[in-house]
């Protein structure tokens, strides 16, 4: 309501100084021309007078009293008392403020002598605009106070129509749920309704970029609770070993938590590089060399087999001796650890690994409700389409032959 | 005790299952919420540990399964890494006795699973019984003895609290408050209702089971029809 207020002051302030600025010099210029149209006339009555006194003179040969209807007075030089200031003038017609006269010079030969004569008007006697400035003056004056105050009526109305869009958009912004930006544009076809929608629209980004946010957020959470609960347990159960007293058992459970403590260890630090790609994958710089995908595909397999070892699994492996890849070697791995903790994480038997000139196949016994419910573990899959894309490669995965959950990687190698 | 988990997560199901082994507590170990099925139907245990993220059927519907198709009674926590508000009232409404998130500490599961244990297998769920009384919550049926027996809904009511809280004693204000709530009625019509009940389950037997305990409640135990 405050803000309301003041841009209705701010407002009728404006048309009170425009209006008063544009009454004020509209009646400056009135009053300019009647002036200007005053002096005019005075001149022209003295040059109609000066012709007069000119044709009579010519005519007669004597300096005859002219009509003094408009108080014009004749002065002759040496018969006349005349300020010094007039006489060194030049013949013509002139404006004397200090005197507040208006006199016609003009040279006449008189007694073969030429003399000055001033056609003198003095406005004291009778002046029609004189007697009446001050009249002029106050009804000028009142029209510039009524235009003023019907302009600020006029900003008034204005303010009040024009603020209402404005204090209604912003109730609703004041409304909006900062959690959760939702905002209704306003129904209308103007500038506001304009403004309101690309309010609303920008609004609706925010808010999908926000939900983005969280469920990220909370799939972050969400990953990361696993391993770290199972390092905290593992902990604690080594303790708890430790507090039996070397007895055989707790030895062998001691040795367990702690290999179980390195498998999580392992995916949480995956997943902490994965998350740190995806927060800043559009800021890091593409660097690619020449790196073989074979090397670390075996290095990465032999580690995951280490670390599963306790599931047993039957492993197939038919890789290449060497193959490389320009790419960008990080990502590479991410994508290999990604991939491969997903398989060894849900194999139910073997695995097969295959490496082609440009194809990766893996291979992988998983259980039928799996398989059903691969949506469940879909995360880590993602996430490899992902980054196989920002490298141009294609990442497919789904049921093979036999009933094997089969995941490929196309490199696309004859793009290179 | 003798504990179930349902866990997908190996790693985490090994150390609860060594952890709590070596307190002395049995635990045998589901993959899948299908796999617990089979499990309860083989064996009997006091509490369930029940992760949510599992592949095929998930936790919360595992546990309402469990609740409503097998009327397992059997106290259950869920163990998860879903931390929010939604998520904790999915569980309770699924049919949970109580709530873990990850990480957790190993000895405040511990903890709970005792107090679970405790408090022993739920009384709300399937066949209720005292000796050879029995009251099925699912289907309303009360026999005794083998036969069936007709109760109007107030004296099924009673029946019902009785049974729950049986061999403890319930006061005649507890007794008013489960069947009226608030709205206590004006005369003392729980007496006229107890008086019928006990026609129809005690009367036609040799020992009546509604006994009165002057200046404290009513209970169910055995006494002289």
């Amino acid at each position: 309501m405050y803000y309301f207020r003041y841009f209705r002051r701010q407002v009728t302030l404006t048309f009170i100084i425009f209006s008063a600025f544009l009454s004020g010099l509209f009646s400056f210029l009135i009053w300019t021309t009647i002036e200007s149209t005053d002096d005019q006339v005075r001149e022209d009555l003295l040059q109609a007078q000066s012709q007069k006194l000119v044709a009579n003179f010519e005519k007669t040969g004597s300096l005859s009293k002219i009509d003094e209807l408009f108080g014009i007075q004749v002065l002759l030089e040496n018969r006349d008392e005349i300020p010094a200031k007039w006489l060194a003038l030049p013949t013509g017609i002139y404006e004397d403020n200090e005197e507040d006269t208006h006199l016609e010079k003009i040279l006449l030969q008189i007694d073969n002598e030429t003399r000055q004569v001033f056609l003198v008007h003095v406005p004291a006697n009778g002046d029609v605009l004189d007697n009446n400035r001050f009249p002029v003056q106050l009804i000028l004056t009142l029209i510039s106070l009524v235009v003023t105050l019907i302009g600020s009526l006029v900003g008034i109305l204005l303010a009040r129509n024009l603020s209402r869009p404005v204090r209604e958009l912003s109730i609703r912004i004041a409304d909006t749920d900062p959690n959760q930006p939702v905002f209704e544009p306003l129904d209308r076809n103007d500038e506001f309704g304009e403004i309101s929608d690309a309010f609303a629209r920008t609004l609706l980004k925010i808010n999908q970029v926000i939900e983005r946010e969280k469920q990220f957020s909370a799939y972050v959470s969400h990953e990361l609770r696993t391993p770290v609960a199972v390092i905290k347990s593992s902990l604690e159960l080594a303790k708890v070993c430790r507090e039996k007293h070397d007895t055989k058992a707790s030895k062998h459970i001691e040795e367990q938590a702690l290999s179980r403590m390195s498998i999580a260890n392992t995916q949480m630090e995956l997943l902490i590089e994965t998350f740190l790609y995806l927060g800043t994958k559009n800021s890091l710089p593409a660097m690619t060399s020449n790196v073989d995908i074979a090397a670390i595909l075996r290095e990465k397999i032999e580690a995951y087999n280490k670390e599963y070892q306790i599931k047993g699994i039957n492993i197939t492996l038919d890789i290449l001796q060497a193959l490389p890849i320009a790419c960008n070697e990080k990502m590479l791995e991410l994508i290999l650890e990604n991939i491969l903790r997903n398989t060894f994480s849900y194999c139910a038997g073997s695995i097969s690994i295959v490496l082609k000139t440009d194809k990766l196949y893996i291979y992988n016994d998983i259980d039928q409700l799996r398989i059903d419910t691969a949506e469940h573990f879909g995360f880590g899959l993602q996430i490899v389409e992902d980054l196989c894309k920002s490298h141009s490669w294609s990442f497919s995965s789904g049921i093979g032959e036999q009933n094997q959950y089969l995941s490929t990687i196309n490199f696309h190698r004859a793009s290179y | 005790m003798r504990i179930l988990l349902v866990e997908d997560n190996l790693e985490l199901a090994g150390n609860i299952c060594d952890y709590l082994e070596l307190n002395g507590i049995l635990t045998d170990h589901a993959n899948t919420g299908k796999q617990s099925f089979t499990l309860i139907e083989r064996a009997s245990y006091d509490v369930i540990i029940m992760d949510v993220m599992m592949p095929g059927i998930d936790g919360f519907e595992t546990c309402r399964q469990l609740r409503q198709r097998c009327q397992c009674q059997i106290p259950t926590i869920f163990l998860t890494a879903r931390t929010d508000l939604e998520d904790k009232i999915k569980g309770f409404e699924a049919g949970a006795d109580d709530y873990l998130t990850k990480p957790f500490a190993m000895a405040e599961l511990h903890c709970r699973l005792l107090a679970l244990h405790m408090r022993g297998k739920r009384q709300d769920i399937g066949e209720l019984s005292f000796l050879d009384l029995k009251l099925n919550t699912q289907t309303g049926l009360v026999t005794r003895a083998g036969l069936t027996v007709n109760l109007n809904k107030i004296q099924y009511q009673i029946l019902l609290t009785l049974i729950k809280h049986s061999p403890a004693i319930v006061s005649r204000d507890d007794l008013e408050y489960e069947i009226w709530g608030e709205d206590l009625p004006d005369t003392d019509i729980l007496r006229s209702h107890i008086y019928q009940l006990r026609k129809i389950i005690d009367k036609p037997f040799t020992q009546a089971y509604i006994q009165t305990v002057h200046g404290k409640g009513i209970k169910l135990s055995i006494g002289n029809s």
